[in-house]
């Protein structure tokens, strides 16, 4: 990124925000400084009014008035469930469909999984199944006469005076964005691209996505629904982003806007608007970037990612130091065809509501309470326990400091609530219900943690686990030493993980394409078959889109990567291409790693070479280090923290035990600190219980060896 | 050596209390369904087959030491049964001799020992701690290929069970760690597709291989009697849950029949006959009314009754209950052997799966939604039949690369739902019996085959008429384009028979279709810049098709296009809201003919006439009045104010007079008679071979017809039935009073 011009004062800040659906967090970086955080409540009715008051507070912590603030951010990066919620609550624009004639109804039939995408555990429960709300009416999906065959080969010519009075018909209708998806357009883009010309003479000012441009890969399903999504949304993240520009600027900010990409790191704000799918769930995907970047720094490659909020338990893989990216992904009832980050979520959270079943049984989740009412403990009406209500019971949580005393919480309807629904029908005391509410939940979590794991081939006891989210601290170390993982790191940003993510990501595009290549069966010397010049001329055509995108930077620093499959199976695995031109040594190199790690994942004997090798999708991935001051690397001097007090908390198996409250902002560099201990920052709290103990790295991280000493 | 395979004599699992605290329990409950999930993970990452990995045609699972399911994973619903069968008839067979110890595994995909057909492979392993039997764990799929006469191993030509591919009964497979090559080298020996079934057959063991491990750790941590108890609490928990669902319905004998339109050799209709009986907790399914073993590859065995039966109980009464054999405790089924659902050896059952069980589906769908009907609270689970059996379509040949190829043409599997009372069916929903189906895009058949296609739409008219109307199906038309020798084989039921049937009045879905033209004019309007979607609009010489049609030769430029079953529809399709019916023509749901003929509607420059359409279901309504009386059952009247007991359906009722008797009444207040008669005894009823009248359909098999029965007070339609010609009425819903 370029400098700011201003040279009055050396201060310059970079701020990185993430608008959640409760909180706006802000994270305020500044050179050899720790990052500083804040949380805003977030304001539906027009975000950017959340994010100035976040930028307020930040303006007050460092002393100086807004305005003069301001001036001194160099760099803004953002994060937003914009994109989400217009997807989800159906708030996009009235979009338009030109399709392939004979196709008009793929958006409905949705490859048959109309009806059960989206709907999680629940699919069993048919009566309750629905076909979603169309993004596209059929009426305004429109069927154009042309015809491109597997081949490439058009076998019938655009007709292109069908699209001028489909346009004209869809402009009169009021529809406002436009999405164009043949089939076999990634192979042969002659007729989207035909049709963009007459869009331009014919309807400029509509919004239009076509389909080879933001998603070339084969699927016409997935590659119509990205499509339309895109211009579904595109003009409601344009406004959006245009406003919270407007508003920065107007208080004075001249520095650069970014905005978080879920694929993997941030793009110009400017360019967000044509690119509006990639900010479907990016909040999720800044939490796993933060943690990669984190990570790296640590020597951990490989990692288990987990945020822990008031609905729901995200978790992310980083595994050999690369966050684990989809091709394909489902959002909101459709899929997408653009990579993204992967992350997994179940219903677990603080809110989560605990219960008593028919064979007396206690369950816990998925139903949440939300924040309205929320837990029993916040006293706006809520009468289930949540885990937070247990938490708060057993003395985990002090209810006079939640979010740092700024919410005091009620320990009485906590209790009251526990008693009630769990305590007595099960015959057990407040406590022993509150510590079965905080057993059954940290186990899902470590469910998952194992889930998502096998999931990928791999053994979780590799891997180390980062936790974050309001909630995250105060139970990772329970599901991390149930997942049978021994080593869990809490970040000090961990409150504001996805402002930190945001803020410290790069600048990043990636552009992935089909370009189908099959080797014959029975050969045993694959790479032999493909058609380099071919591959070479793809990748390079993909490269110099991803460069341009990033204006062209020299430092811009690309990866480059293959999809690999055996012919007729179906798993795929991207393997990673060395820099410059791909020669019959290093395909021969990349066909052995394939089959290396297919069968390191899928077992000795899986890897059928006979069956012959199919490159399938091909992934250029740019980025440029935006360059932030990430503060806090410098040691503190090593001070041994002393406890602020101690409180009883109740711990599984060992009964109540007296434990010593840290605060954790001054648990500095080099503490160590053996369990139980309890660390309360502003945000959350973290608990290590009995056997375990926790050291302080120089970059403020919490790690905690969660093996114990059992 | 004898073994359980009558159905009905299968054990039960242990029934004793949990003594396990209930966090105990529950962080076992969770950890065991994970455990379920890990088996399914590792077994898709190993197979990597689209059969496993795709179209989810695979179950795993957890068992008790005498083979009942604790857990199993949400796969397809037909496989919830079988495991058990198969994991009860290894310890039956193999207990003495081999013997079963640890590090063994057994394999077995014989129809008649639990498999549903023999393409369904199932491996299991018992798991021993401390020496002692902890559990079993299992693991199955859908193999490509097992042998016999046709290639994927359904022989439609088949006549016995010897003609249908390798069939093993319980064989050891793994033996102390070890995998048997002897026995490997006999199945992959046996196959068409050696290299999948291989790499298939190594992702069932190392599913079973990840559930012992998994075992071993969870019984490591909290002892296995614990985990044991755990694994007999959440057979409980499934027991009590349906128990008490079925507790909260009236008592009741239902009836629902099928028609299986031939068998690949005879021209003849079989019948699957269903008798349900609700009582107190318990459900008996008598299916000894039905036909005869048939000589084709239609029936099925035992194992496909019962994948039949739960793939329809499972998601009516039991959609928040975890699966397992809690969910078997309260059924008893009654069908001998002999019967085309519960064939016999040397039968043949390689299609019984699509055809024989797929109808006990249909039947146990009508039965169990016209008693959750009779349940303000259930009525919501009630639903029309859903789509009832694929027109099965196999391409093989030579594509445009010079490579021989076979591919199944999955898109008969993209079929609408039956409607509910509370909302039309849903489009697209995928077969009943499978949870989460998938279909391939069209670009990927386009670069699998040398198919191209015209269209792939939702079928207009295709959703059953109704007051709620059935989901549409998906249809395809396809151009053959740039392969040689193509040969398609084709085969399928509700042909001449509708089997996704209406409920509560609301007409059947569409019958299964199919037209191939010859020489077609499809590549010349091309190259004029025309593309022809619709069939009817290609011109072409048209064979005549038939339901099994079996081997059909494409060449270059042929058109083969399909029209599947679709849901039926719920209600009385005049009492269809003008609104909705205006969305419909909007959506392209209903043709403007079908708004005419099947809803009554006058439809006037494409949109609807409310008034013209309201007299004219006035007239509609006023002919039905004209119909006779079904029989010559006397009225009846009851004295004194009735009160209203519970609904049958959404038009009737049974109400209950002061003098304690019940009686079916009409939402309009005409009462029709006792609840121990049938109703339609003394409705207005008219009979029809016309199936046109009710569908988009225009074939029915000359030994059946369709039945309506309308109220002879309001004229409201409360049945529409398919009846064999000659039959008694049919009497649905039976009650003591």
């Amino acid at each position: 990124m370029h400098s700011s011009t201003k040279s009055s004062t050396p201060t310059r800040y970079m701020i990185g925000t993430d608008i959640g659906g409760t909180f706006t967090d802000l994270v305020l970086l500044e050179a050899g400084r720790q990052p500083r955080l804040f949380k805003s409540p977030t304001t539906p009715h027009d975000r950017s009014e959340g994010v100035l008051n976040a930028l307020g507070l930040a303006a007050d912590a460092v002393g100086r008035p807004v305005a003069e603030f301001i001036e001194d951010v160099v760099y803004f990066a953002h994060g937003t469930t914009a994109a989400t919620n217009a997807l989800i609550e159906r708030k996009g624009a009235k979009t338009g469909l030109l399709t392939t004639s004979g196709f008009g109804d793929t958006m409905l039939i949705q490859r048959s999984m109309t009806s059960w995408v989206g709907v999680g555990a629940a699919t069993g429960h048919y009566s309750i199944r629905e076909n979603p709300v169309p993004l596209v009416s059929r009426a305004d999906t429109r069927e154009i006469t042309e015809r491109v065959d597997s081949a490439g080969t058009a076998l019938v010519a655009l007709n292109e005076q069908e699209v001028r009075s489909a346009l004209r018909a869809l402009r009169a209708e009021g529809v406002t964005a436009l999405a164009v998806s043949f089939l076999w357009s990634f192979l042969n883009p002659d007729h989207e691209l035909d049709v963009q010309r007459i869009v331009a003479e014919e309807w400029p000012e509509v919004y239009l996505t076509v389909s080879h441009e933001v998603a070339p890969v084969i699927g016409e399903y997935e590659r119509t629904a990205t499509a339309v999504i895109n211009s579904y949304l595109g003009p409601v993240i344009r406004d959006y982003m245009s406003n919270l520009e407007g508003r920065l600027r107007a208080e004075g900010f001249v520095g650069d806007f970014s905005v978080m990409d879920s694929g993997g790191g941030v793009m110009r704000a400017t360019d967000a608007a044509g690119r509006s799918v990639s900010l479907l769930t990016s909040g999720p995907a800044g939490g796993v970037l933060a943690t990669t970047s984190a990570a790296s720094r640590l020597g951990y490659a490989n990692v288990i990612t987990s945020d822990m909020g008031g609905t729901s338990f995200d978790v992310g893989l980083i595994i050999d130091g690369e966050p684990l990216v989809e091709r394909k992904s489902e959002i909101g009832n459709y899929h997408l065809s653009i990579p993204r980050i992967k992350v997994t979520a179940i219903g677990a959270g603080g809110g989560s509501i605990a219960g008593v079943d028919e064979v007396g049984a206690l369950v816990v989740g998925p139903e949440s309470a939300g924040s309205m009412p929320g837990p029993a403990c916040y006293a706006r009406g809520g009468t289930r326990p949540t885990v937070t209500d247990a938490d708060v019971v057993l003395g985990i949580i002090d209810p006079a400091y939640f979010l740092g005393g700024r919410m005091p919480l009620d320990v009485d309807l906590a209790r009251e609530a526990i008693r009630a629904h769990i305590a007595d029908p099960l015959g057990m005391t407040v406590e022993e219900a509150a510590l079965g509410i905080r057993t059954v939940a940290d186990n899902q979590m470590a469910d998952l943690l194992r889930r998502v794991t096998v999931e990928q081939g791999r053994d979780p006891r590799d891997f180390v686990v980062f936790a974050y989210g309001g909630a995250g601290p105060t139970h990772a170390s329970s599901y991390t030493s149930a997942a049978g993982i021994s080593t869990l790191v809490i970040p000090p940003t961990s409150t504001v993980h996805s402002a930190f993510g945001a803020v410290t990501a790069d600048r990043f595009r990636a552009l992935q394409a089909t370009d189908l290549q099959r080797t014959p069966p029975g050969e045993s010397d694959p790479a032999a078959f493909i058609d380099l010049e071919r591959l070479n001329g793809s990748l390079d055509e993909l490269q110099a889109k991803v460069h341009a995108d990033l204006d062209e930077n020299v430092e811009a620093v690309f990866a480059r990567s293959v999809h690999l499959k055996f012919r007729r199976q179906t798993h795929e695995l991207p393997v990673a291409l060395p820099a410059g031109p791909v020669t019959l040594d290093v395909m021969r190199d990349v066909v052995d790693a394939f089959l290396a790690t297919y069968e390191r994942l899928y077992g000795k004997g899986t890897a059928i070479r006979a069956a012959g090798v199919e490159i399938n999708t091909l992934r250029v991935e740019g980025r440029v280090a935006v360059g932030v001051a990430t503060g806090g690397e410098t040691p503190a001097p090593s001070v041994a923290a002393s406890p602020i007090g101690s409180r009883t908390v109740t711990f599984a198996g060992r009964g109540s035990l007296e434990v010593p409250v840290y605060r954790g902002e001054e648990v500095g560099p080099g503490s160590e600190i053996a369990g139980p201990a309890i660390l309360e920052f502003a945000g959350t709290t973290v608990v290590i219980e009995p056997d375990q103990d926790l050291i302080v790295d120089q970059y403020s991280n919490v790690i905690v060896n969660c093996e114990g000493k059992k | 050596m004898t073994v359980p395979t009558d159905v009905s004599t299968v054990a039960d699992a242990p029934t004793a209390e949990t003594a396990v605290d209930p966090v105990t329990f529950e962080v076992i409950r969770h950890r065991l369904l994970a455990i379920t999930d890990e088996q399914g993970a590792t077994l898709a990452a190993i197979s990597g087959s689209p059969h496993v990995v795709n179209a989810n045609d695979f179950n795993v699972g957890l068992y008790l030491p005498d083979g009942s399911v604790a857990a199993m994973g949400r796969t397809i619903v037909l496989h919830s049964a079988s495991m058990a069968l198969i994991t009860r008839h290894v310890i039956a067979d193999c207990a003495e001799n081999p013997g079963i110890k640890p590090g063994d595994m057994f394999v077995v995909n014989n129809p008649w020992k639990g498999a549903i057909h023999a393409q369904d492979m199932g491996i299991v392993v018992p798991i021993f701690y401390e020496g002692e039997l902890l559990a079993w764990a299992g693991a199955m799929c859908h193999l490509p290929d097992v042998g016999g006469s046709k290639p994927g191993s359904f022989c439609n030509d088949a006549t016995e069970c010897y003609q249908e591919g390798l069939q093993l009964t319980p064989t050891k497979i793994v033996e102390n760690g070890e995998i048997r090559d002897d026995v490997w080298n006999l199945i992959l020996s046996h196959t068409r597709a050696a290299s999948a079934v291989n790499l298939d057959m190594r992702g069932l063991v190392g599913a079973n291989n990840t559930a012992v491990r998994a075992m071993t750790q969870l019984a490591d941590r909290y002892g296995a009697d614990t985990v044991r108890q755990v694994m007999a609490g959440l057979i409980n928990l499934s027991d009590r849950r349906l128990r008490q669902r079925l507790s909260s319905l009236p008592d009741a004998t239902v009836r629902s029949h099928a028609f299986l339109d031939n068998d690949g050799g005879l021209d003849r209709v079989y019948e699957i006959d269903l008798v349900l009986t609700k009582k107190g907790d318990t459900l008996t399914f008598d299916y000894s009314g039905s036909s005869p073993q048939a000589p084709g590859y239609i029936n099925c065995t035992s194992s496909g009754l019962m994948a039949g039966i739960n793939a329809a109980l499972l998601p009516i009464l039991a959609y928040d209950a975890p699966w397992n054999q809690g969910l078997f405790r309260a059924i008893e089924v009654n069908a001998p052997e002999g019967l085309i659902v519960n064939a016999k050896r040397p039968a043949a059952v390689s299609g019984g799966a699509l055809e024989a069980g797929w109808l006990v589906e249909m039947t146990a769908v009508e039965a169990l939604s016209k008693l959750a009907a009779c349940s303000d609270e259930l009525i919501r689970e009630s639903q029309a039949a859903p789509a009832g059996g694929p027109d099965q379509f196999v391409l093989s040949g030579t594509n445009a690369h010079g490579d021989p190829f076979t591919h199944v043409i999955l898109d008969c599997l993209a079929t609408g739902g039956g409607a509910y009372a509370h909302r039309d069916g849903v489009w697209t929903q995928g077969q009943h019996n499978i949870e989460r189906q998938r279909i391939s895009n069209a670009e990927d058949m386009e670069l699998e085959t040398p198919l191209l296609y015209l269209s792939r739409s939702l079928i207009v008219d295709s959703g059953g008429a109704g007051e709620r109307r059935g989901g549409q199906s998906m249809g395809s038309v396809f151009l053959a384009h740039g392969g040689s020798d193509l040969r398609a084989v084709c085969n399928g039921h509700g042909w001449e028979a509708p089997n996704s049937t209406g409920i509560f009045g609301g007409y059947p879905g569409t019958q299964n279709d199919r037209e191939v033209v010859s020489g077609s004019d499809v590549l010349e309007r091309m190259r004029q810049g025309e593309i022809l979607n619709d069939v009817a609009d290609i011109a072409g010489e048209r064979p005549t098709m038939h339901g099994r049609q079996g081997l059909v030769r494409l060449a270059d430029g042929d058109v083969i296009a399909s029209v599947h079953q679709s849901g039926g529809g719920w209600g009385d399709p005049l009492n269809r809201s003008a609104d909705d019916l205006a969305a419909d023509l909007r959506d392209r749901a209903i043709s403007v003919d079908a708004a005419e003929r099947l809803y009554g509607a006058v439809v006037v420059n494409g949109t609807i006439d409310d008034v013209a359409t309201r007299e004219r279901r006035e007239a509609i309504r006023g002919e039905r009045l004209t119909w006779p009386r079904a029989t010559d059952a006397p009225e009846v009247a009851v004295t004194g104010d009735a009160l209203r007991r519970g609904p049958l359906g959404t038009q009737l009722s049974i109400v209950e007079a002061p003098d304690g008797s019940a009686f079916v009444a009409c939402n309009c207040g005409h009462v029709f008679g006792s609840v121990r008669e049938p109703w339609r005894a003394s409705a207005l009823e008219r009979r029809s071979h016309d199936v046109h009248e009710f569908s988009r359909s225009r074939r029915l098999n000359e030994v059946l017809e369709i039945r309506e029965y309308a109220c002879p007070s309001c004229a409201v339609l409360l049945a529409t039935d398919v009846a064999g010609v000659g039959s008694a009425i049919l009497h649905d819903i039976e009650m003591e009073s």
